[in-house]
Parts: C-alpha cells; structure tokens; sequence
C-alpha cells in the first residue's frame, strides 16, 4: 500500500521553553481560579472555609451558606460511622431525596450493616441483613450481589486482610457520603460535582491523548503542579 | 419558508420517471457494467485540476453554526481580549530581564501580569495562534465533474450528463475540506429533484477520489444512495464490495444531513431530521485523510438536482442538540477515570485522590495569603483526613502544611499593596523579608511606580473614573495627604518622580524607559483620570502588584511562584490547544475553560 502515514516513533517534540511560552500564554485570572476554590469548598460543603475565604477574597459564595450546614452534618455522620443519625437527618431535611433514590437508600443500608460487622455485633448484622437488606436485594440482582459480598465479610476473622477489605475502608465512607452528598446537592437544584476534580481529570485524559502524538512537559505530580522534564526521544 | 421555492422548480424540472423501480433498475445496470478503467488507481490525481489544492474561492462567510462558534474562535482558546481601558500600567508587565541585575533570576517571569498586556503583544508570536479555521461553505466550481453544473451561489447541483451508465456519475466537493479540529461536522442537502432515477450519493470523500463516481464507489469515500437506501464506502460497480442496507431510500424533497464524528471517526446520516444512526464507524483516520475529508455529493441520471445547506440555513436535524450529547459522553468519559493520586514518600497512596485535591486548595490558600481560610480548611480536612489511618499521618509529619506566621505577613503585606499604602509595604517587606527588595530590583521600581502613582491619585481625588473600582477593599484611597495644600502636594509628587527618575533613569532598558515615561505623564494632565493614561489610575493594578510582590516573597522562600493549581489549568489548556492542533477531534468537546465558573 502506499500508506503515508509515518511510524509512530516521529513524535512532535516541544521544548521547555517553547511550553514555559504557550503556558504563559494561557489566560486565566486569579478571581478564575479563587471562584474556582469556592466552588470545590460550596459543594463539598466547608462551610466556615468557604465564610473566611469569601471575606478575605472578597468573592460571593453563590448560595446561602447555611444550607451547607445540614448537608455537612449528615456527612460528619456517615464518616463517624453513624448511618442510622445520618439517614434520619436526611428525611428531616427532604424525606423526597431516599424515597426516590432506591440504590442510595441501599448503599446507606449496606453501610450500616458494615458498620455492625466492623464494631463485631454479628448478631445485629445478621438480623439487620435479613429484614431490611434482603427484601431489597430480591428486588434488584445488583442489589443482591453486593449483599452478599458485604455478607461475606463475616467469613473472614480478619477483615481488613481479606480481598473484601475495601468494604471496611475508611473510603467506603467516604464513597457513601458523597453519592448522599451529591443526592442532597441534586434534590436542591445545586451543582453536584466541584469543577477541580473535572479539571485534574482532564488534564490526565488530555496528557494521554497528547503523549500519543508528541513528547512534552508533563504534570505527573498533581499536588504540586510540577513539570516534569521533557522525555527525550528514541 | 424556502420549501414552496425548491418545489415548484422541483416540479418544474422534474423528468418522466422510469417504470422500472428504481432498485431493479440500479441493480441491474450494476450487473451489466464493464468494469471501470479507473479501478485501482485512486491514488493518482484526477482528470482536469491538476492542483491538489482547493481553489480558494472568495465568498462573503456564512456565519457558522452555533456549535461551531467557539471552535472557530482562536482566541477563546488562548487569551480573551483585554479592553483597553482595563490595559495594565507598562511597568506591570516588564520583564523583570529589564533589569540588568545578575541578582534577578531570568526564571521569576510574570505570567499572570502578561496576560492582562495589551493584545497586540499576543499577535508578534503567530506559531503559537492557531490559523483560523476554513469550514466547508460551498461546493467548489473547480473541483465538479463536468457534467454537473453549479448555481450562482455554488450551493445547488444540476446534473446535465448523458446517464445512461455508470461511468457517467459525477461528484463535487466542498471547497474546504472538514478541519477535524471542529469535532464535529454537518451538512444537509435538499433533494430539489430526484430526476430520472434519482440514483443522488451523498457523503464525503478524500481529495484524491475521481469525480466521475457517486460517493462510496471508491475507497477514501463514503456515501448514502437514495435510490436504494444503502451505505457505500469503497464498494460498487466494478468493485468487489456492494452497498450495505442502511436507511429509508430518499427522493424528491427529501433532506439527507451528513454528520463527521471526529470524536468517535463515526459517520452517520440523517433524513427529514431524524437521525439515522451511525453508516461508518470507526471510518474516518485523520491520520489516513491526505489532503482532508471534503463534503461530497454524486448524481447520476438527468434532471437530478440537489442543494447543499452548509449552515446558511437553519438544519432540519438538530445538530446542536446531538453536540450537546456527544459533549456530555467525553465528560462522562473523562470524569468516570479516578482521581490523580500520588505516591508520598513512604509509598503509600492516599485513598481515592480527594486528600490530593485537598492539599491544592490547601497549597493555594497559602499561596495567596488567605490566612484565616487555610488554617480554617486545615482545621476542616485534617479531622477528616487523619482517621484514613497512619498514612495521612505520615504525610503531614513529613512537612508541616503551612506556617501560619509566614502567611499572616505576607497577607498583611498585601493588604498594604491593595489599599494604596505603598510606603508601609516596603517598610514590611524590609523588615520580614529584608532580602527580597535587595534581590529584586524591579520589584522595587514597581512599587515606587505604584507609589507615584497613589501620590497623583490623592491629587486627583476621588472624582476619578477609578474611584468607584476601589470600593473593592472595602476602603477608599490612601487619605494621607487630605489637608496638605494642592500646591505642596503637587511639588512632593514632582520630587518623588524625580527621585525615581534618579534611581532608575540610568537603566538602559527602553521597558523601563517607556514605563518611566508612561508613568510621567499623569503629570501633564489636568485631569489624569480621564487622559489616555487613566488605566495606570486603575486599582486593579495595585493588585497587580500585590500578586508580583507575594511571588517574589514565595520564590526567595525556593517556593514555586505560581500555585499548583494554576499550573494545572495552564496545562490543561495548553495540552487540549496542542491537541486540537493536532487535529484530536475529541478535544474539540472540551475545553479547561469550562472548568472555570
């Protein structure tokens, strides 16, 4: 055939300081990138941060921050551990957000039976499965699966050591309380998601493209932002 | 509505139709056709235009579709245009090079302050601005097959061949093939007429297909056939291939629409408005497409006639609509991916990312000065953090997160900047961080600059156009000199420009000089807040020249100037800009701007 197309191996090379040049280029303001901290601080929900940081940035927070309250509370809650407090101040604020939400309800449901079999009280967890879970996971087959495999950590002595660990995790917290979160934030006609974590994942799907086709500073670090140096060709 | 017009000549050219239907009768002059001579040698340059090049044909632009608008838009990708009233004093945006100081690091540029520069310093560096982008906007009157024939305005196609066999098809292209830069690209083409047989392809192809074939007889061409309903693409007569079964036939009256996904390579049509699903995936190679992807349509029997609609007119299909959905699933797609996270010293990974994204703000907090924020979001995300286990621990002995002395003078240093009290500025900054005027020379020039000019702006008074902007703070200007005589007042102001004059007049470097200059001449106006300098009198500035002053603080602590933040969103906008130069049709759906709010 008489394919044109080059091997792959001429890569377009940018320089640091052709790159140091376009990145300078870019324009972007600090009241951009402060709007974009409150953003992140709003919607998940530091209330007295985003307060300080609107006086001493001058900059709106957007929304009533009281409203941030209730939602940090029920969060605080889910991350103590205490599902069963954090369920029913969730219905005190807007009991709409569980009945229309069957799989979050779920997650909160397994999360409480996590919780039972991470403080030892089997007895508990097992009753708690068979009347409120189980009925629930005839319904839905996805619902089911992770029942049983959250049952499953029963098996083991060890839990954190088994491949069901995860399930005990702190993150698993965390995991619970951002999809309650997000839940909160949707039923009041609020942005669910922070921009920043879009950009960072951004920048780690544009780095890929781009790594395909040319051989540049890139940011592996994303704390600090660093470039790293230009990989040379070969 | 322009239907009643195509109708009636839609009418009015109409031929008798064959009684064979128009299937059989395709079906059956495929079967007998002798083979092409053109077959297999696409490669090489066909009959008549010689140039490989489209003929630029100068026509007033048709504004582009709305979805389209922001791609075409170079400089939405790199820098917004700055008004000029909200132009930067000169001193600004020097270089701090300008100073012939070995003491200056060449490293310490000022990228924030250059941004906010006048646009004309943006057009002397054309490799970095991308070139506009030439949409397709008509069919090109140099590139048609001779039995075709073009309207005035190069938008409707008649065809005046013999038709009696295969080898008399004839196709047109666009004039500018499909920049894959847009992501996204569609036309419509009206059916006026479908004449004899309506044997009407409509689709695209490569510069190099030959123009006596309808669209997908050959390869590097796609094609939908009205005839029979069926998609094309290097399958035909004389070609060992055959259409595939696709859509509804289409005829007289009938829009097709064309869409190139250059996200997913996808083509896919679209009749009377209603999408078709894809023809072609994975079809269109940007790296295979020389010369370009032109919009290209074939007719085959007398009195066919078709119109193009390049977005002259309002589509049938709602394209914005289907951008709007493609736009959502690379989101989708690139915010399914996890966070970044990032190995700390001892190994260990922090959980999902977020404690990351919880060091940035932290970082930036800092960076700026933002004091009672930090050590409140510290406060806020330790107690959340240190219950991950012994990792979040590790992690934060290793460094301390901030030192919150460090930031409460650099905020106070701020403050003085922002509210006009120059001299208790440098009086701070001599006493907390005694080397950083020392080794920044040009810091200094730019602080007794904004110093003169604070001195001008007490003359001035209030009555500025400024002074409404300065209410930012919270806090008018500087009051100092309110009960000083004007005469008195103005004879300091003059002694301190020529005390600035003496410091600095003997620096070669015309940015210094210009500045000096610029700066000067709020002096020869009577009322400087309404004289072409009045920008320098804009108290944005001043914090303009905080910004400058916390950096030069930050990188004598061999901090980076710039909050990792920043960085991201400068690379983010950068590496999606290469991208697009690189024709990654993807990244024409998304854009680091829209992470900003």
């Amino acid at each position: 055939m008489t394919s044109s197309t080059q091997p792959a191996s001429t890569k377009k090379t940018f320089s640091a300081e052709e790159w140091d040049k376009k990145l300078a280029e870019v324009s972007v303001s600090k009241q951009d990138l402060n709007k974009l901290v409150m953003n992140y601080l709003v919607i998940e929900g530091y209330k007295d941060a985003a307060e300080k940081f609107s006086q001493e940035s001058g900059l709106q927070p957007g929304i009533d921050l009281s409203s941030i309250q209730d939602r940090m509370s029920i969060r605080n809650a889910i991350q103590a551990g205490d599902i069963e407090s954090a369920i029913e101040r969730v219905n005190d604020l807007d009991p709409e957000i569980l009945d229309t939400n069957p799989k979050l309800y779920f997650h909160l449901q397994q999360q409480r039976l996590i919780e039972f079999i991470k403080t030892g009280k089997i007895a508990e967890a097992i009753e708690f499965a068979q009347e409120e879970l189980a009925p629930r996971g005839e319904e839905n087959p996805e619902f089911l699966e992770e029942l049983e495999k959250t049952m499953a950590l029963l098996a083991f002595e060890e839990t954190t050591a088994s491949p069901l660990a995860y399930l005990v995790d702190y993150a698993q917290r965390q995991k619970t309380a951002s999809e309650l979160n997000s839940a909160i934030l949707t039923a009041q006609c609020q942005e669910k998601d922070p921009k920043l974590p879009s950009l960072l994942k951004m920048l780690v799907w544009a780095q890929n493209q781009l790594d395909e086709k040319a051989l540049f500073p890139k940011i592996n670090n994303f704390v600090t932002g660093e470039l790293d140096p230009v990989p040379t060709s070969g | 509505m322009t239907n009643t017009n195509t109708s009636s000549q839609a009418l009015s050219s109409r031929r008798p139709a064959s009684i064979i239907s128009p299937v059989l009768n395709f079906l059956g002059q495929t079967a007998i056709r002798p083979p092409s001579a053109s077959d297999g040698q696409e490669g090489s340059p066909s009959n008549g235009f010689g140039s490989s090049q489209p003929v630029r044909v100068k026509v007033s632009r048709n504004r582009p579709p709305q979805y389209l608008a922001e791609v075409l838009q170079p400089s939405t990708c790199t820098r917004k245009p700055v008004s000029a009233d909200r132009r930067a004093p000169l001193f600004t945006t020097l270089p701090s090079t300008a100073f012939a100081d070995p003491l200056v690091s060449a490293s310490d540029s000022l990228p924030t302050a250059k941004c906010t520069s006048e646009p004309a310093s943006a057009g002397n560096d054309t490799s970095s601005v991308p070139k506009a982008l030439n949409l397709p906007n008509q069919w090109n009157m140099k590139d048609k097959n001779q039995s075709l024939e073009l309207s005035a305005n190069c938008q409707r196609i008649s065809y005046t061949g013999l038709g009696q066999l295969d080898s008399h098809a004839a196709a047109v292209r666009s004039n500018y093939p499909i920049p894959p830069q847009c992501g996204l690209f569609y036309y419509e083409v009206t059916v006026v007429s479908k004449g004899r047989d309506g044997y009407i392809g409509i689709g695209l192809c490569t510069q190099s297909v030959q123009l006596n074939r309808l669209p997908g007889w050959e390869d590097s061409s796609w094609g939908y056939h009205g005839d029979d309903g069926q998609t094309f693409c290097g399958s035909g007569p004389g070609r060992a291939g055959e259409g595939r079964p696709y859509g509804p036939v289409f005829t007289t009256g009938d829009v097709i629409g064309c869409v190139v996904n250059f996200m997913n390579k996808s083509i896919s049509f679209t009749k009377n408005g209603v999408w078709l699903g894809v023809a072609f995936p994975n079809a269109v190679d940007t790296a295979k497409l020389d010369g370009g992807l032109f919009p290209s349509v074939g007719l085959r029997t007398p009195g066919e006639i078709v119109e193009a609609n390049f977005g002259q007119h309002r589509f049938q299909f709602d394209i914005e609509h289907h951008y709007k959905e493609e736009k959502a699933r690379i989101w989708q797609e690139i915010n399914a991916g996890p966070l970044p996270t990032i190995s700390t010293e001892s190994g260990q990974k922090s959980g999902d990312g977020s404690a990351n994204i919880n060091q940035l703000i932290l970082s930036y907090l800092v960076h700026h000065g933002y004091s009672e924020t930090a050590a409140t979001f510290h406060q806020d995300t330790a107690s959340s953090i240190s219950s991950v286990g012994p990792a979040a621990n590790a992690k934060s002995a290793e460094r301390p997160p901030f030192e919150k002395e460090d930031i409460r003078k650099r905020q106070l240093i701020r403050d003085h900047v922002v509210d006009g009290n120059i001299d208790d500025a440098i009086t701070l900054l001599n006493r907390f961080y005694p080397s950083v005027l020392q080794q920044n020379r040009h810091l200094v020039f730019q602080l007794k600059s904004q110093r003169f000019i604070e001195l001008m702006r007490a003359i001035v008074g209030p009555s500025s156009a400024a002074a409404d902007a300065m209410d930012i703070d919270g806090e008018a200007g500087h009051p100092s000199h309110e009960n000083a005589e004007p005469e008195s007042q103005l004879r300091s102001v003059v002694q301190y420009g020529q005390a600035l004059q003496g410091e600095f007049g003997a620096i070669a470097n015309p940015h210094v000089q210009n500045a000096l200059v610029e700066t000067y001449s709020l002096l020869a106006y009577p009322e400087p807040g309404n004289s072409s300098v009045s920008y320098l009198l804009d108290p944005a500035n001043r914090l303009l020249v905080a910004d400058m002053v916390n950096r030069a603080i930050l990188v004598s602590q061999e901090r980076p100037p710039m909050p990792a933040i920043e960085n991201v969103y400068r690379q983010a906008t950068v590496v999606i800009q290469e991208l697009l130069n690189g024709g990654n049709g993807a990244a024409a759906f998304v854009k680091a701007q829209e992470c900003l709010i």
